[in-house]
């Protein structure tokens, strides 16, 4: 429908417009907040918007992980090569890996996993977000159809607000095939403006900040 | 309730009297503003902010026709296919024939205002493909085949007894509970073989990104992320509106988005999506496709007032704000978009023949515009769709053809009635004359026990007022000669 374009452009064209305008940028971010400073409005935010947060050093790792499995019932683990060594090995949840495509996966993913468990590319301390970029090792649907998603987050890799986040991992540059900032599970006020949690994605969030 | 702006006073005389409606309207209503207001404890923040929001959409809609061309081109390179449709009919006609031609018979859609603006669901009904609401409140309103109320909330008009009831008698197997975890749970359940069953998801779009060519959706329950993350092929639709320059505008037009639209800080998802599937990817849909709709956006564009409806970015504070929407609902205004922004918007849909009624529908007392994070003086544009609904109507000329065009809007001057422009006349007459108006003043002033009570319209709810015994300039002139 190439016409339709000339034709709406056409009439986009006819109206004059001034050059000139306010261009407002950003304003100057106030001075960078301390790791303390942001761990706590990040940790914060999360807990208001009903995730759990677990601060752990990486040594430890291991060991909270098994703890959580056993807590939270896990009985199927989704996991990948980057966080399959961290996991425990005794009494352990069974672990498996996405397939090479989604079609052929279907079926178990929406049936038999009871977690995934993945990395994440940094977080915001504002609003308690993490910022994921799936790629093939850790695919889109790893984070959303499982009912519970665990996420590593290092501290190192907290941002203050999202602006800073963009700016200093330069997304405009190379934005990923889908970027993702997740908030807290899944949820819901459509009905009579009570919140439920779960709605389509995961009804469990709980983060792992790493620390040291 | 009759689905057309054409019923409005009629519609809302109806709502006026529905007990129901009204509470679970001012429920709704005072719970929104609460989380709003919490959201911005601090007015001089708010105002900094959304003058800030307005600045980029102004900007951003002084270089439309450039920023689209730059949008359709990244997205291009990154493998995005991008079509223009001028009407509804049009959009509508490449979202199926993209779906026909790979054999898709069912999609899922995520909550998408546009594609309820072009009546998508049923057209591709006719074409025998199936398609599912994936939004909680979408679902239910889709359930009970209404439209939605509220365009943030759909579902804003049922209380959960009603939605009980609706999925006990729809969804076979299911008892009736007010119980609203167990009630999402069923739709959960619903929606998920959906999901996983549908050849196409189809969804809107909040933000897309010119720089980038990056399509940004914001959402809270998830099924936005699923509508465009399994099914094979996405296709998205969108007002060219809605397209901004740079990626660092996206911050502060989110902050003030979900904060205005639900008190949050942010929504517990943002989802930029800029590529189809790669070749090492795993998931994800193979194919992207993004439709820009124009229906009446480049007309508000072409009037440096009306362009200011364009600066939207869909938070519904606007309506949740208005004294008449509170009271009469969503449904009584007929109209896709109800409430302060359908009114402002609509017209140039429509045109100010259907729809004419709506920029009366107001008392003009600012709320919407004090609460607008990007500024948009909708009294002042509601004022000045009432003079374009009075003006007498002149075609002009289209510039190749012998077309004739309104100057400004479809269905301008539609409003005016010759009676009431013969008397404004008559009335302009007597008072630019000196000596008639002497004379008129004399006879209404001795007449006035003459002047019937009349009860209809304005004087149904006040008196009409009785002109004094005598007139002002005769009682002054009087007392300069005692
Ligand atoms: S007009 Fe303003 S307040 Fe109303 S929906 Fe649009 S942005 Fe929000």
């Amino acid at each position: 429908m190439n016409s339709a374009k000339q034709n709406i452009l056409a009439r986009l064209n006819r109206t004059p417009l001034s050059a000139k305008h306010a261009f407002a940028r950003t304003a100057q971010s106030p001075a960078e907040p301390s790791t303390e400073f942001m761990t706590e409005q990040f940790v914060q935010a999360l807990e208001s918007n009903h995730a759990e947060v677990i601060i752990t050093v990486r040594s430890a790792l291991t060991q909270v992980l098994g703890a959580l499995f056993i807590e939270k019932k896990i009985s199927t683990l989704l996991t990948s090569e980057r966080t399959r060594h961290m996991l425990p090995t005794a009494e352990a949840p069974q672990y498996s890996e996405f397939p090479e495509s989604i079609e052929i996966f279907k079926q178990a993913l929406f049936n038999k996993i009871d977690a995934s468990i993945t990395t994440s590319q940094g977080a915001i301390a504002e609003t308690g977000s993490i910022i994921l970029w799936p790629d093939s090792v850790e695919p889109r649907s790893m984070s959303l159809v499982p009912p519970v998603h665990l996420v590593l987050v290092e501290q190192k890799s907290l941002f203050p607000d999202f602006q800073s986040a963009i700016q200093r991992q330069a997304w405009s540059q190379a934005m990923p095939t889908n970027a993702i900032l997740v908030s807290g599970p899944s949820k819901t006020a459509d009905i009579q403006q009570t919140l439920a949690y779960g709605a389509h994605g995961p009804h469990a969030l709980v983060v792992l900040l790493l620390t040291g | 309730m009759h689905n057309s702006p054409r019923n409005f006073k009629h519609n809302a005389h109806q709502a006026l009297q529905d007990n129901t409606i009204r509470s679970n309207f001012r429920g709704a209503m005072d719970f929104l503003r609460n989380k709003r207001r919490a959201a911005f404890p601090d007015r001089e923040d708010f105002e900094q902010l959304s003058a800030q929001g307005a600045a980029i959409k102004q900007r951003c809609l002084q270089k439309l026709p450039q920023l689209l061309e730059q949008l359709e081109q990244q997205c291009h390179s990154n493998g995005i296919q991008v079509h223009w449709a001028e009407t509804a009919q049009q959009a509508n006609q490449i979202v199926q024939q993209l779906i026909t031609d790979r054999g898709g018979r069912s999609a899922v859609k995520g909550k998408s205002m546009v594609t309820e603006e072009i009546g998508l669901t049923d057209h591709l009904n006719q074409f025998g493909i199936d398609c599912i609401e994936s939004d909680m409140g979408e679902y239910i309103v889709q359930l009970a085949k209404e439209i939605p109320s509220h365009i943030i909330m759909p579902a804003i008009h049922k209380n959960a007894e009603q939605i009980g009831h609706l999925f006990a008698d729809k969804i076979p197997n299911v008892n009736y509970t007010t119980d609203v975890d167990r009630l999402i749970n069923t739709g959960r359940e619903q929606l998920r073989q959906h999901f996983y069953g549908a050849d196409v998801g189809i969804s809107g779009v909040n933000f897309a990104i010119a720089e980038t060519g990056t399509l940004c959706l914001v959402e809270n329950e998830g099924n936005g992320r699923m509508t465009t993350t399994v099914p094979n092929l996405h296709i998205a639709v969108t007002g060219i509106e809605k397209v901004v320059e740079f990626l660092a505008d996206i911050p502060p037009l989110l902050k003030l988005l979900t904060r205005s639209a639900t008190g949050q800080a942010i929504t517990t998802y943002v989802n930029m999506i800029t590529r189809p599937r790669q070749d090492d990817e795993r998931d994800g849909p193979k194919e992207v496709h993004l439709v820009l709709l124009d229906n009446g956006r480049s007309q508000a564009f072409a009037d440096d007032e009306l362009r200011k409806t364009l600066q939207c970015i869909r938070c519904g504070a606007c309506m949740n704000y208005c004294p008449v929407y509170t009271r009469i609902g969503g449904h009584a205004y007929g109209t896709v978009y109800p409430g302060p922004i359908g009114q402002i918007f609509t017209p140039h849909q429509l045109g100010l023949e259907q729809t004419k009624d709506l920029p009366t529908a107001s008392s003009l007392c600012g709320a919407c515009e004090e609460v607008c994070p990007v500024k948009i003086p909708i009294p002042k544009l509601l004022q000045r769709l009432r003079v374009e609904s009075n003006k007498p109507s002149l075609r002009v000329k289209t510039e190749n053809s012998d077309r004739t065009e309104p100057v400004v809007m479809h269905g301008e001057g539609s409003a005016r009635r010759r009676l009431e422009a013969l008397l404004w006349r008559v009335w302009a007459g007597i008072c630019s004359r000196p000596a008639l108006y002497r004379t008129t003043s004399w006879a209404v002033t001795r007449g006035r026990q003459l002047i019937p009570n009349w009860k209809n319209g304005w004087t149904q709810s006040r008196t009409l007022p009785k002109p004094a015994s005598k007139p002002l300039h005769e009682r002054l002139k009087n007392r300069i000669h005692s």
